[in-house]
């Protein structure tokens, strides 16, 4: 009897802490990817993005700090990716359609080898006229590197020569600091966001 | 093997899989990081839990022994903390020491204390928590961990059923091998002569059977 005692009181002990191990590693039951762990982070604690400088469709250069006051769509794509940066695309349609005047929207490829020409071509299937919606590089490595580190952007080669990559709406509020991340056909999720924002 | 020989070939199975190219080489692909690097981890610790449990009967820790293990391993199996041992080699450490300390002893000592109806009732758990993970893995339609394609994802969604598959057959064949059958005889004996069930008797037999019906006093 003592014996049994001893292993339910054990058990149960052990129960608990599993119980509460488990319900941390998965934020009381609600994060089991990496991706809604990176969506609730930065939800709750926005953060800063580095100063990168991008090179656009039209051979242009800026810098992420430029668009300081006001807010910037972010999407990061590959000028030849076939699938996820297409319905990428057609939500930003939407939200060239959409967004206000003082918003602009930024397509920033993490592909090195994208020649300005390739992100004009990309450009011009979605109809993206820079300064409102720039599709842009980045030529320094380290900048590109810290950018991808800071928005959690995680992009491995899909075996076939492109890249897979966690797709997703960046937005960026007027202060520089990534505040939102949403699903890539979530449009209406980042113009209700930005319209909350502005009123 | 003696027992302190045993706890060196757990630590030589760890050993393995911390080797960086073998480490690399298994986290390449999604189906041999959560089929091959965690089970050598964990089944290096376990190695050297059931040498540990040789000789050192104590039916009562069986249970929360294996409810230890299955929790930690339950965890380093969740897409978000499989992203993040490959994201950050600190989490990737704590991964490793509690796989062999948290995850592998634990179950290696556990089974080895438990009774035959706990260890059915083990395995049973484990077949359905991999048929569900497995399940899982094969039919969402979303990448559940960024660093891995959606094809190692329905591989290892193949692989978890293939082994919940493999549990079930095992038990089952054990069943009917004549694993009750032996069980029986043993209870039997111990019922027609009691002091024959000696504490000192675990340690002659070999670990497999070393716990089979922890003993009542």
């Amino acid at each position: 009897m003592a014996e049994s005692a001893r292993t339910v009181l054990a058990t149960l002990a052990v129960a608990g802490a599993a119980a509460g191990m488990l319900g941390w590693g998965t934020g009381g039951g609600r994060v089991f990817t990496s991706e809604m762990a990176r969506r609730l982070d930065i939800a709750a604690a926005p953060r800063l993005l580095p100063d990168v400088i991008l090179h656009d469709q039209s051979g242009a250069m800026t810098r992420l700090s430029d668009y300081r006051g006001r807010p910037v769509v972010m999407e990061f794509v590959y000028a030849t990716c076939p699938d996820i940066c297409l319905t990428l695309g057609t939500a930003f349609e939407q939200l060239d359609a959409a967004l206000p005047e003082g918003a602009a929207l930024l397509s920033v490829s993490f592909d090195p080898a994208d020649t300005p020409e390739q992100l004009g071509w990309f450009a011009d299937r979605h109809g993206a006229r820079a300064p409102r919606w720039r599709v842009a590089g980045i030529a320094d490595a380290d900048g590109r590197a810290a950018l991808l580190a800071r928005a959690e952007v995680v992009v491995i080669p899909d075996g076939l020569g492109g890249y897979v990559h966690n797709a997703g709406l960046y937005l960026v509020d007027s202060a520089g600091r990534l505040v939102a991340v949403f699903g890539p056909e979530d449009a209406a999720a980042v113009l209700a966001a930005i319209a909350a924002d502005a009123g | 093997m003696r027992a302190d020989r045993k706890a060196w070939l757990g630590a030589g199975i760890v050993a393995l899989g911390l080797l960086p190219p073998v480490a690399d080489l298994l986290q390449a692909r999604l189906p041999t990081h959560v089929l091959v690097l965690l089970p050598l981890l964990a089944g290096g610790g376990a190695v050297a839990g059931a040498a540990l449990a040789r000789g050192r009967p104590a039916g009562w820790t069986a249970a929360p022994s294996l409810l230890a293990g299955a929790a930690t391993l339950g965890f380093w199996l969740i897409p978000r903390w499989i992203d993040a041992a490959l994201a950050a080699p600190a989490v990737a450490a704590v991964r490793t020491a509690s796989l062999v300390f948290l995850a592998g002893l634990p179950l290696g000592w556990g089974w080895a204390q438990a009774g035959p109806v706990l260890r059915l009732f083990v395995l049973a758990n484990a077949a359905a928590m991999l048929a569900v993970m497995g399940w899982i893995e094969l039919v969402v339609p979303a990448r559940l961990c960024n660093s891995y394609l959606l094809a190692d994802q329905r591989n290892l969604g193949l692989g978890l059923l293939v082994l919940a598959g493999v549990v079930v057959a095992g038990a089952a064949l054990r069943a009917l091998a004549g694993g009750d059958q032996a069980d029986a005889t043993e209870r039997a004996t111990r019922r027609a002569s009691p002091r024959m069930a000696s504490p000192q008797e675990p340690s002659a037999t070999n670990t497999i059977t070393a716990g089979i019906g922890s003993r009542k006093p």
